[in-house]
């Protein structure tokens, strides 16, 4: 049904409908923003890796297939540009585990974070704070198949698309990352 | 505490991956297993805080920013493609007009006399052209003559100066300057940078 709206917007995007664009923009502007937002966590950044995940969706309208999801293909985008992001700001992953050099087993440790700002935490409620921390937590390769697929509801094999992942590494990767927040909210419980 | 071999498949059971008879029998099984019953609170906490995440919105302004950047070009695209259709239309229905108007016999004769008077037209702005560039010739020469008017008064200054530069008293020393001037100048020249050679002069310099 969403896919079928979907399909219909885009033909009127390609049609030239410029109504049409600002609908596409309206419906994906959150969720899109929101995974930009929890991958890079600055708002300048998340702002400018989402306003071009539009410009690139709407330069490559012509080449989208109808018969896959749009959800999916457009995450593609996003998803590309959040990585490559972080790759050029060669941002250190703000995670809260390390890789013992022996066992190679992850062990968790305690880093400050930098994430969002005082005022914007005590605007949220306490389990939202802790949601966000929990997602913070995770190092970027985890957290955005976690937010794929818990935020954006893609399927493991749409992420796996959208990822260009196998199927394997994308039910490793998640079933791995929320194993790490268990073990977290496990410490938190002690 | 230690780890049952059933809590691997919890996430595939919250995921809903598993048949139902299945997920009965693993419900089942953590309900008296205390390390699965745990795994699976747990598990329930955090699918629930995953899908608790607030979506955030950048808000409308966002929208008009985006379509502020993306919008022209997809327009003027699209404008530009129908101006391209409507005038290659006209350009082919102004030809087929032309064609059809000069192909009928009254249409020649008025051809043939609309051609006689642009010609006629043609040659009196020939004229009026040629007298006008006749008319520019003789106004420089004019100027010309003015000009040699000038060079007689200014003589005088001119003959003061040879007869100051024929004196070797003044000659010599402004010669060297100018020579000086020249070789800073040359030195001075933009030239590429060598590696590590111009260390040389500092070196030579510290000396």
């Amino acid at each position: 049904m969403e896919n079928n709206e979907d399909a219909e917007i885009v033909r009127r995007c390609r049609a030239g409908d410029e109504k049409a664009y600002r609908e596409l923009v309206d419906r994906y502007r959150r969720p899109v923003y929101s995974m930009a937002l929890r991958m890079l966590r600055r708002e300048e950044d998340a702002e400018d890796v989402a306003q071009e995940t539009f410009i690139r969706v709407f330069r490559a309208l012509d080449r989208y297939d109808p018969t896959r999801s749009f959800t999916a293909w457009m995450f593609t985008i996003a998803a590309r540009l959040c990585i490559d992001h972080i790759r050029r700001r060669k941002q250190s992953p703000i995670s809260l585990f390390q890789r013992d050099s022996d066992t190679l087993e992850e062990r968790t440790i305690e880093v400050p974070d930098p994430g969002l700002g005082p005022e914007e935490l005590t605007s949220r409620g306490e389990e939202e704070r802790h949601a966000q921390q929990l997602i913070d937590s995770l190092p970027h390769h985890y957290r955005i198949v976690v937010m794929l697929r818990h935020q954006q509801d893609l399927s493991y094999e749409e992420i796996s698309e959208a990822l260009k992942l196998p199927l394997g590494t994308v039910k490793a990767r998640i079933h791995r990352a929320r194993a790490l927040l268990k073990r977290q909210l496990e410490g938190d419980t002690r | 505490m230690t780890t049952c071999a059933e809590s691997d498949r919890i996430q595939e059971l919250l995921d809903g991956d598993l048949p139902p008879g299945e997920a009965l029998r693993l419900r089942e099984h953590a309900a008296s297993c205390a390390s699965c019953g745990r795994d699976l609170l747990l598990y329930t906490r955090v699918f629930h805080s995953l899908e608790r995440l607030p979506v955030l919105d950048p808000g409308p302004a966002f929208t008009a920013r985006v379509l502020e950047r993306a919008l022209p070009s997809r327009v003027r695209e699209r404008w530009i493609r129908a101006l391209g259709f409507g005038y290659a239309s006209l350009s082919a229905i102004t030809v087929a007009a032309v064609v059809a108007f000069a192909t009928q016999p009254a249409a020649r004769t008025l051809l043939v006399t609309l051609s006689t008077a642009a010609s006629r037209r043609l040659a009196q702005a020939m004229v009026i052209a040629l007298n006008a560039l006749s008319f520019s010739v003789v106004g420089l020469a004019e100027s010309g003559r003015l000009l040699a008017e000038a060079g007689e008064r200014l003589k005088p200054f001119g003959r003061a100066l040879a007869a100051l530069f024929s004196q070797t008293a003044i000659v010599l020393p402004l010669t060297i300057a100018a020579a000086a001037c020249i070789a800073v100048l040359w030195w001075m020249r933009p030239r590429e940078a060598d590696d590590g050679k111009g260390i040389r002069h500092v070196g030579v310099l510290g000396f």
